[in-house]
């Protein structure tokens, strides 16, 4: 469906609106989730760029594909030929990056609620606009951010092709669907698991016999995974390398479960907890727009699914809950619409109470991500910019691992870093090389630290939060 | 000191001349990927070396595989291959060759069995002051 001309309007200023709400939000969003946020992305295209940089082990094994490093390659490439390669600028210009691109997220929302009518659509995409969820994680360079951004408007385009009564695809619709595929495919490089969400899309035409548009959406998706797969053999020297060994490592051998182990509840009960105390009042209108038939009724139950498999795994993070937190707003949106159209038939003044239900469900999920920390993990990085923008410093002692310090793409420098130092005096001795600690208050304090004192004859230099960075004065 | 890889989760090649042969963590580890590891040491001025001193890194199973290393040296002349290591199994690999002047090493290292590469330290050795 080709927006008209007011709606066109109407879906700008609803961007507008979510570009405000990311570029105000986005000075508070600093540190890291996960550490995947630097090691998955930044630091192997910093790699590709400059030639140096910490590649982790799966960059080792060969579970992740190149594609996604490339893209950030080409960006940093721009980036230093305009001044901003300095220590700390990369992440942040491949955050601006990933904030434009969340906003695909918010006019898929409006694009779902659209096929439930104009007030739907503007709901849902201002919902979108301003979902703290979505706030938090917009800059964030997680692969799920940009895994969720695309499944969102994969699942928004197959919402849009298909209609709603009986019948198949007329033809444009088909080539919507190619679309969909295509968006589809993009979704699945950041994500191997991404497709495990289009399951019900995929069946609802399969149970239509839309064969043709099944075969679109087919096609598009298969584009873009036989482009994986040859980005594989180029890069790690056989086809499809990466979707084998991540399989392998995470399905066949389970290693995935080394990271960590949660309930099959898990899910849920982080989602309720991320919809504040109102949380039963967000259920109750994500269930009424979620229980629906037709496309959307299928995006419902590829949701389902999605998070069911996912409950199913015994490893479970938070960040994995991405396409379902982006896909609440739309959902919140037709569930709000319905209870509307239902209050209508009790009386004229009835639905405010839908709309009363609304904002407080809205109003319950921001007071839960209020008292979240948008810049955690933020004092390791911000020593590790101190570090790059200081030429004295030859090597780096950390009392934290190397995974918590950001790798070369923070600090722009190739420095011997000894992650998991302990401070004894063997590993504090003069060194030519490790001149400078990076460690935090309470690892000091075990240490019989006290403020102010040197410790095997270093001092400290520069405080960010509870992380103090040492450095020995230079001999005379 | 340059390396073709380093596994940087695991070290640093500048840590090969830091002096430190003995503290955990301390040393180069090349990257798994790496089909042929190499070192490039580099000297201000042209030296005499005598030999060479490579201080091995434990590897995962905690024993020394037996280690290849090929050595090229950089003299007035440009590069040229002097000499190899094969198979040595010891915790320092050593070579000793003919006092030589030289102002560059390439040292390209393979394990037989597939183990990883990994060095603590590279000591040059030369000879002993005041010698003929």
């Amino acid at each position: 469906m080709i927006p008209r001309a007011h709606e066109r309007r109407e879906l700008l200023l609803l961007l507008a609106l979510a570009l405000v709400a990311r570029l105000v939000a986005w000075p508070f969003v600093d540190g890291f989730v996960m550490p995947d946020e630097y090691f998955q992305s930044l630091e192997p295209a910093h790699h590709l760029v400059y030639g140096h940089g910490v590649l982790a082990w799966e960059w080792e094994v060969g579970i992740r594909s190149w594609a996604v490093p490339y893209a950030y390659s080409a960006l940093f490439r721009i980036a230093d030929l305009v001044g901003l390669a300095g220590p700390g600028d990369l992440p942040r210009v491949a955050q601006l990056a990933n904030l434009l691109l969340s906003l695909l997220v918010v006019s898929s929302s409006w694009r779902l609620g659209r096929t439930a009518g104009r007030t739907c659509a503007l709901v849902a995409g201002a919902l979108a606009a301003v979902f703290a969820p979505l706030l938090f994680f917009a800059p964030r360079t997680l692969l799920d951010c940009g895994s969720a951004a695309f499944l969102v408007a994969a699942l928004a385009r197959f919402a849009e092709a298909t209609p709603s009564g009986d019948g198949t695809a007329e033809p444009p619709a088909r080539r919507a669907l190619l679309t969909a595929g295509l968006l589809l495919g993009v979704a699945y490089v950041f994500r191997y698991t991404a497709p495990i969400f289009f399951i019900g899309p995929a069946l609802f035409l399969l149970a239509r016999r839309d064969r043709a548009g099944l075969a679109q959406l087919a096609l598009g998706f298969t584009l873009v995974f036989v482009a994986v797969g040859a980005l594989d053999w180029l890069t790690w020297g056989r086809p499809f390398h990466s979707l084998v060994a991540y399989l392998s490592f995470n399905v066949v051998e389970g290693h995935s479960a080394r990271f960590g182990v949660e309930s099959p509840a898990w899910y849920l009960t982080t989602l309720v907890a991320q919809l504040g105390p109102l949380w039963f009042l967000s259920l109750a209108l994500g269930v009424l727009g979620l229980a629906r038939r037709g496309p959307l009724g299928a995006c419902a139950l590829g949701l389902a699914i999605g998070l069911s498999a996912m409950s199913v795994i015994a490893h479970k993070e938070e960040r994995f809950l991405l396409p379902v937190l982006a896909l609440l707003p739309p959902f919140f949106a037709l569930g709000f619409a319905r209870l509307r159209a239902r209050l209508h038939r009790v009386g004229p003044h009835a639905p405010v109470a839908a709309w009363a239900c609304l904002l407080l469900a809205f109003g319950s999920s921001w007071l839960a991500w209020s008292r979240r920390d948008f810049s955690p993990n933020v004092g390791w990085l911000d020593a590790m910019r101190w570090v790059g923008a200081h030429d004295e410093v030859h090597g780096v002692l950390a009392t934290t691992g190397w995974a918590s310090l950001g790798g070369d793409v923070v600090h722009r420098r190739n420095l011997p870093i000894l992650g998991n130092a302990r401070l004894s005096e063997r590993q504090l001795a003069p060194s030519p090389i490790f001149d400078t600690l990076v460690t935090d208050l309470g690892t000091l304090a075990r240490a019989g630290w006290r403020p102010g004192a040197p410790l095997s004859g270093l001092s400290e230099v520069a405080r960010f939060d509870d992380v103090v960075v040492m450095r020995r004065p230079p001999s005379r | 000191m340059r390396a073709s890889s380093v596994d940087r989760t695991r070290g640093h090649e500048l840590l090969l001349i830091d002096g430190d042969r003995l503290s955990p963590g301390r040393f180069w580890r090349a990257s798994a990927r790496d089909p042929r590891p190499t070192l490039e040491l580099a000297f201000a001025t042209a030296r005499a070396i005598t030999g060479l001193a490579l201080h091995r890194a434990r590897d995962a199973e905690r024993a020394f595989g037996p280690l290849d290393v090929a050595i090229q040296v950089r003299t007035a002349d440009g590069w040229r291959a002097l000499g190899r290591i094969s198979g040595d199994t010891r915790a320092v690999a050593r070579w000793i060759t003919r006092p030589l002047e030289v102002d560059g090493l390439r040292l390209s290292l393979s394990s037989p069995d597939g183990k990883p590469i990994a060095l603590t330290e590279v000591e040059v050795l030369g000879p002993i002051a005041g010698s003929p």
